[in-house]
């Protein structure tokens, strides 16, 4: 080692020593090592299949499958990705309506936890102990039991229409039952919702403005009102939207496949350039430009080099492909589907025909040879599988969704509830109109993760034979021995659920901080 | 009082020469030049946001410059990876937040380093710990753990456990704003008696008497670079720049 | 420092008048003014009382109904708790419970856990209880009950259920005003009189014991003649015995830690690790597997048995690993490739068959590793010998014929080689290297004489393992491979180091957006395909490695959160007073973050214990598996259809656990909030 003296004599420290070069040898050697493992185990994963004589392959989306499916839109599929997506939907089913009981039942015991009455507390607290430290799955079992064991069975003297069936072959409620027209309904109830938002905004910038009370909830509520019960007769007119989808179907279909590749490939170089610009600026201030640091060099060369990468991948031959399979012009696989399909597929739900959307419908008993059962279209009968699965994650939920509305409570109560009561508020009052509101925004994050957790326990379904996509996958890749490519799809539909559910929970929160400010 | 000559040859404790920082678009620093000798007392002072902390945060690397040199004790800090860990041992640092270890006992924050750093025997830095408690007036808190003790005595003890591994330079940055009025004064005596006994010191801190008192030279500090410089009388009687005078009307 | 002393004549704050039970109900049920008039409280009360007593009466008609048979818990409780383990070796898993049991008092006494109760609120407690009872007895409205007693109360005709019934009425009426006024005389009393906390269990205890010597169920005997016998034929007397011990060993902890306080947690840690491979390991290990394999005496040569395989690596390994961690010298240098040479040279000689080059490799790899460790004056330099070392062992790994374990072992043993260094260099530092070498050896030689092959061994398969004793095993293996897995993952993921950082929130992320049931899935049917040819683990091992898997993302963001709570501060004092980042992450910032978040992970434990369960839907016998469909579907008629009761049984068995563990961490929370400031 030199020393220097106090003299200028930059000295460059061999690149062993230098830390930056360390750093960054560091990282890159784990990344390539990590890459490196990830082909050996492929490669290994490959032979060991061919093998077994089961080579990877993604053929059975396409092929027919001979499964038939507990419940669904579609009990006999024709193909795999047919029967993948029956699971899909089926899981999104029983998360939707789990969501929603969940956090009325939750935020029920939550407050209820703080009530001054004693049992009321008293209650809830054990609720959430008792359903808390019990197994999911136990529970799920626990609830077909009791649907499976002590429920009465069907009689043929039951045969007609009820308001409720409960039986070992499941639960029956009234429905409202959609028909035809609800594709062009549900168009309306959404352009009912943006106006109605509007209007919202609208009538609190007169509020701000003029200073007198403008009922904006009231307005908007009455907007939605109209569209929903207009909608109702209507909802032909959102017939027009069929010959939206036509062209589009007809761009995916005949549009020269050069064009989209070109398309694709300079949006991702745009797309690069804009983040190294936008990056560039950030680090200028009005005293000058900052120094970049390796942290910086690696940023904008990750975006050039991904950018670069891309564009030469949709140009290419593999872009190509990649393109006629997404739009659906090639078929491959007898499932059809692309964007080409899609379109078409809309295009068919839109045609100006009228009718009521919805049709309300009693659950009925049909005995048709000494067998009682439930009439498949009458009514909402609910299999045991399902039952049991919705009961168990939604009770499970509501115990931690409770416990999570009691923190959030907590946590704003003290000073804003004195507050609330110095302005002569009831306790009541307050809570509704000060404590909750507040409460809403602690509450919101762990919220979306127990709301992320009750998405993957729906999972348990399959120990109650309940056809949701996990179910749905192990009976394909026991039937065709294709486990890692269905493994691979749960992996991205799963993550696609829960990068959906967070980024909602996200929009909600930025929102919110906004607010605050 | 001059400079002692404490060091191992004819190079200076610290040399910098146009040191630059920025933090994202924000320039903490922007061209600091100075040069401290051995043995020499400089008080940093300065309005808050000046960049005085970021300017002896660097002299240790715990935030890396971006621009110029800092050459201390004849050595360059670089990437090099040699060099930043021998001015880390030879550098010492005491924080505003005191920063001691909470879930070690005094004793063992101070032979902390020492046993691992400097590979000593147990015993050996036990000893060493023992004087240097002496030496900050707290030998009898050797086995409380830190949230046992008042703010001055913590602050004592991390002076210790900087001094436990020699260091030939010492960095203070404001170790006494943290503390409540009562308690100042028991660590600026240890201070003092430390600038006595002819370390090299660099205080950021905001004890104009401190400053009057110890300091061989005053640095003010501004828009991340050194306004002006001086000893204490000349710093505080008689100021040239406009900057320097309107923050001292500001505080005394 | 002075101490202020406060005044001496403080003000009393005037006593809280005492307040009946009407009074209590006008406060608490019937209270006005806060949640609107006293009318919508007065609703919610008699409502929700109503609702209670309903759904208890429900439960219990159900419960004691004369169809159920609930022999079929207790007589089929061996299966539950063991499934198919040998009925002679039964004295392994007393064994087992005994060592668990003392290890859990003797951590009680020597981390003083505890804390008083106070005499009245027992009193209340018990008083509640039997007032429920009670209440429960008059909404009870079945007709018969199955026949359950005690000796001398026994009953076999369901028609003496309403007399039975009436005694419990009166019984439990009499045990809540007896113990209404021994809580009255307790409040009257001066001071507060209070007993250990640990009381309550020990009480818990004894009923369970008594019970098992008093209460008789049916059992069915042939097909479908039953007759009425102990609840517990087979366990009560190793019960008691158990329970005395426990007792006994408290106190004996009690004594041991009076006498030498530090020593015995430090034992008591080492004894922690090393209980769980020798419980399941050594006691109850497959009785079939000839001890000549594990000893190397019989067929087996010596070298390759489990002794041999500990004796190279666990001994030679930490004469190395303690060479290694002297401070840079070269007088070592020659010492410690003897060494390796000599490991070296076993090895190869352990297996012949191996190719000349692979022995020739193998040197050269340890030459290098060392060279690498002995040259490293600055610890951040160890990431450049890592990437050589690592790199050069993954070869190793794949390309060289070799048993599964050693490879294995050379990748253990490379890691902490590289990692002596950084420790090393103090007496302490390298002590507690080789402390923590010694269990690692342990444990890999155990998980390849439970799961693996491929190795010069053959096992018998882990099918003796079955019902709670496997769901224990599987939420404590996965754990205890998730928590250094999640330290990991934590850490990278806090990183200033962009790719470190962005590979482990891809990691983590990933992990956690999937369901665990496909991970199982993954490990039980997929996870073969990604192992060389030839090399096949044990499904319940595959299930551990999938379950760890799993479990380390969520212990990663728990230790996160910890790590988040530290004070910068503290890593730049570690880094100013001259500790290398390993040493200040090491010494100073983790074991604060550990501290922090030891609720949170417990947290995580009792997630780990309630997630077992899944492993039922992939076919893996545990407890929730018997109970669902091996009892209520077995060929026994006497036992068909007795799912729902089966199904009660597990909810309750898995509250009574869970609920326990959470207990106990709440309170240790509380304890470390106390103690800490």
């Amino acid at each position: 080692m030199s020393k220097p003296t106090e003299g200028p004599v930059p000295t460059r420290p061999p690149l062993w020593r230098n830390i930056v070069v360390i750093k960054w040898v560091a990282q890159l050697g784990s990344l390539i090592a990590l890459v490196w493992l990830a082909y050996v185990l492929i490669t290994q994963a490959t032979a060991n299949l061919r093998a077994t004589g089961i080579p990877f392959s993604w053929d059975f989306l396409g092929e027919p499958l001979g499964v038939k499916l507990s419940e669904g839109f579609n009990t006999d599929p024709e193909s795999g990705l047919e029967a993948l997506s029956v699971g899909m939907v089926n899981m999104i089913r029983i998360t939707w309506s789990g969501v929603v009981a969940a956090t009325v039942l939750g935020t029920i015991i939550g407050i209820a936890r703080l009530s001054s009455n004693w049992i009321v507390s008293r209650i809830a607290n054990s609720y959430i102990e008792f359903f808390r430290n019990i197994p999911l799955l136990v529970q799920i079992l626990f609830w077909q039991a009791l649907i499976i064991g002590v429920l009465p069975d069907l009689t043929p003297d039951m045969e007609g229409s009820r308001w409720l069936f409960a039986s070992p072959k499941g639960i029956a409620i009234p429905w409202l039952i959609p028909q035809a027209g609800r594709w062009q309904y549900m168009v309306l109830l959404a352009v009912g919702v943006v106006v109605a938002r509007w209007t919202y905004k609208k009538r609190i910038e007169i509020l701000e403005r003029e200073g007198r009370e403008t009922h904006a909830f009231g307005w908007a509520t009455g907007v939605f009102l109209v569209f929903l019960i207009g909608g109702w007769f209507a909802h032909p007119i959102a017939g027009v939207l069929g010959w939206l989808f036509q062209a589009l179907a007809w761009v995916a279909g005949n549009l020269p496949v050069i064009s989209f590749q070109w398309l694709m490939g300079g949006l991702s170089l745009a797309l690069a350039a804009w983040f190294i610009v936008r990056y560039m600026r950030k680090l200028r201030s009005p005293a000058g430009m900052a120094k970049l640091t390796d942290d910086d060099y690696f940023r904008l060369g990750v975006a050039g080099f991904l950018g670069i990468v891309l564009f030469f991948f949709f140009v290419s031959g593999a872009g190509e492909a990649t393109i006629i399979r997404v739009m659906g012009r090639s078929l491959t696989y007898k499932m059809n589907w692309g964007f080409e399909p899609l379109f078409n597929f809309l295009a068919t739900k839109y045609d100006f025909s009228g009718g009521s959307p919805l049709r309300f419908s009693l659950p009925e008993v049909e005995v048709p040879t000494n067998f009682p059962r439930y009439a498949s279209d009458a009514g909402n009968s609910m299999t045991p599988g399902f039952v049991a699965t919705w009961l168990g994650v939604t009770l499970y939920a509501a115990a931690f969704i409770g416990e999570i509305v009691r923190a959030g409570i907590m946590a704003v109560h003290r000073g804003q509830s004195e507050a609330a009561s110095a302005l002569g508020l009831h306790r009541a009052q307050s809570l509704r109109l000060v404590v909750l509101p507040q409460a809403f925004r602690v509450v919101l994050p762990p919220l979306g993760s127990q709301y992320l957790n009750l998405a993957k326990n729906t999972s348990l379904g399959i120990a109650v034979a309940y056809a949701d996509v996990v179910q749905v996958g192990q009976t394909i890749f026991n039937q065709e021995g294709q486990t890692l490519p269905v493994f691979i799809f749960w992996m991205a539909f799963y993550s696609s659920v829960s990068l959906f559910l967070s980024g909602i929970v996200n929009y909600y929160n930025r929102r919110m901080e906004l607010v605050e400010r | 009082m001059a400079a002692k000559q404490t060091g191992n040859g004819s190079t200076p404790a610290i040399v910098c020469e146009g040191v630059k920082k920025w933090f994202g678009d924000f320039q903490a620093l922007s061209g600091v030049t100075t040069t401290i000798g051995w043995g020499e007392v400089v008080v940093v002072i300065g309005p808050s946001g000046s960049g005085k902390s970021t300017f002896i945060r660097c002299i240790n690397r715990l935030e890396s410059h971006q621009a110029g040199r800092i050459v201390v004790d004849g050595r360059e800090m670089t990437n090099d990876l040699r060099n930043i860990d021998a001015i880390r041992r030879d550098v010492g640092m005491v924080f505003q937040q005191f920063n001691l270890f909470p879930h070690l006992t005094v004793m063992e924050n101070i032979t902390l380093a020492p046993i691992w750093v400097r590979n000593r025997t147990r015993t050996d830095a036990e000893s060493q710990a023992r004087q240097l408690l002496e030496r900050v007036g707290i030998p009898e808190q050797a086995d409380k753990y830190p949230g046992q003790l008042s703010g001055g005595q913590q602050q004592r003890v991390a002076i210790a456990r900087s001094l436990a591994m020699n260091p030939r330079i010492m960095l203070f940055d404001e170790p006494t704003s943290a503390l409540d009025p009562e308690m100042i004064k028991e660590v600026l005596d240890v201070m003092k008696e430390l600038a006595e006994s002819g370390m090299t010191m660099i205080v950021v801190t905001h004890e104009m008497g401190f400053a009057r008192e110890v300091a061989h030279r005053v640095l003010f500090f501004d828009y991340g670079t050194v306004v002006e410089e001086g000893t204490p009388e000349h710093f505080f009687t008689n100021p040239q720049h406009d900057r320097t005078k309107l923050f001292l009307s500001q505080i005394l | 420092m002075e101490q202020m002393t406060p005044p001496q004549t403080a003000e009393l704050a005037p006593e809280k008048p005492r307040s009946g039970p009407w009074a209590w109900c006008r406060e608490n049920l019937f209270a006005g003014d806060t949640w609107g008039p006293i009318a919508f409280n007065a609703f919610l009360t008699v409502a929700f009382v109503l609702i209670v007593l309903n759904l208890m009466g429900f439960v219990t008609t159900y419960l004691f109904a004369a169809e159920r048979r609930w022999a079929a818990v207790t007589y089929n409780m061996k299966l539950l708790m063991v499934q198919a383990f040998p009925q002679d070796d039964l004295i392994r898993i007393w064994v087992s419970i005994g060592i668990f049991a003392v290890l859990v008092v003797w951590s009680l006494a020597s981390w003083e856990f505890g804390g008083q109760i106070s005499v009245e609120k027992m009193a209340q407690g018990v008083r509640a209880a039997f007032v429920l009872v009670f209440l429960t007895g008059i909404m009870h409205h079945g007709e018969g009950a199955a026949s359950f007693g005690l000796p001398f109360l026994r009953f076999d005709n369901p028609a003496d259920w309403s007399s039975i019934r009436t005694w419990i009425e009166l019984a439990s009426l009499a045990g809540a005003v007896a113990a209404h006024f021994f809580a009255q005389a307790a409040h009257r009393r001066e001071s507060e009189q209070t007993v250990p906390i640990l009381v309550v269990p020990v009480l818990g205890m004894a009923l369970v014991t008594l019970a098992l010597w008093t209460v008789w169920l049916p059992v069915p005997e042939g097909q479908f003649d039953e007759t009425t016998a102990r609840i517990a034929t087979t366990t009560a007397r190793p019960w008691t015995i158990l329970f005395g011990v426990t007792i006994l060993a408290y106190f004996v902890g009690i004594f041991l830690h009076r006498q030498r306080p530090k020593l015995m947690r430090r034992v008591l840690i080492s004894a922690w690790i090393l209980s769980y491979p020798i419980i399941i390991f050594v006691i109850q290990r497959d009785p079939i597997l000839d001890w000549a394999d594990i000893l190397g005496f019989g067929e087996t040569p010596f070298l390759s048995s489990d002794l041999g395989t500990l004796l190279i690596f666990g001994i030679l390994g930490s004469v190395v690993i303690w060479v290694v961690g002297l401070p840079p010298n070269r007088a070592v240098t020659g010492a410690t490739v003897g060494i390796l040479g000599v490991i070296v040279g076993l090895m190869s000689f352990a297996f012949g068959d191996g190719p000349l080059w692979s022995t020739v490799l193998m040197a050269a790899i340890g030459l290098a590793l060392v060279a690498a460790a002995i040259t490293i004056h600055e610890p951040v330099e160890m990431v450049r010998a890592a990437g050589a070392g690592l790199a050069m062992l993954a070869l190793i790994i794949w390309f060289v014929p070799m048993p599964f374990v050693y490879r294995t072992f050379m990748v253990a043993l490379a890691l902490a080689l590289l990692s002596a260094p950084v420790f090393g260099g103090t007496e302490q530092g390298r002590a507690n290297l080789v402390r923590a070498w010694i269990p690692i050896s342990f444990l890999i030689v155990a998980a390849f004489l439970l799961g693996g092959s491929d190795t010069s061994l053959e096992f018998q398969s882990t099918t003796f393992l079955g019902g709670f004793n496997l769901t224990i095993l599987l939420a404590i293996s996965g754990l205890a491979l998730s928590l250094p897995a999640g330290l990991v993952l934590a850490l990278a993921r806090t990183s200033s180091l962009p790719i470190f950082r962005l590979l482990a929130t891809g990691y983590i992320e990933l992990v956690r957006s999937i369901p665990m049931i496909t991970w199982l899935f993954f490990g039980s049917a997929m996870l073969t395909a990604f192992l060389p040819s030839g090399v096949e683990f044990d499904e319940i091992v595959r299930v551990v490695a999938a379950i760890a898997i799993f479990n380390s993302a969520y212990v990663a963001e728990n230790i996160r959160g910890g790590l988040q709570a530290i004070n910068k501060g503290q890593y730049e004092a570690a880094r100013a007073v001259g500790l290398s980042v390993v040493q200040s992450t090491s010494l100073v910032i983790l074991p604060q973050a550990i501290r922090t978040v030891i609720p949170a992970l417990v947290g995580s434990i009792i997630i780990a214990f309630k997630d077992t369960s899944l492993v039922a839907i992939i076919g893996l016998a545990d407890v929730l598996l018997i109970a669902r469909n091996f009892v209520p579907q077995q060929s026994d008629p006497n036992f068909q259809g007795t799912l729902t009761q089966m199904m009660f049984f597990m909810a309750l068995f898995y509250w009574v656990f869970t609920f326990t563990i959470s207990r106990l961490a709440l309170r240790y929370e509380k304890s470390i909030g106390l103690g800490e400031r």
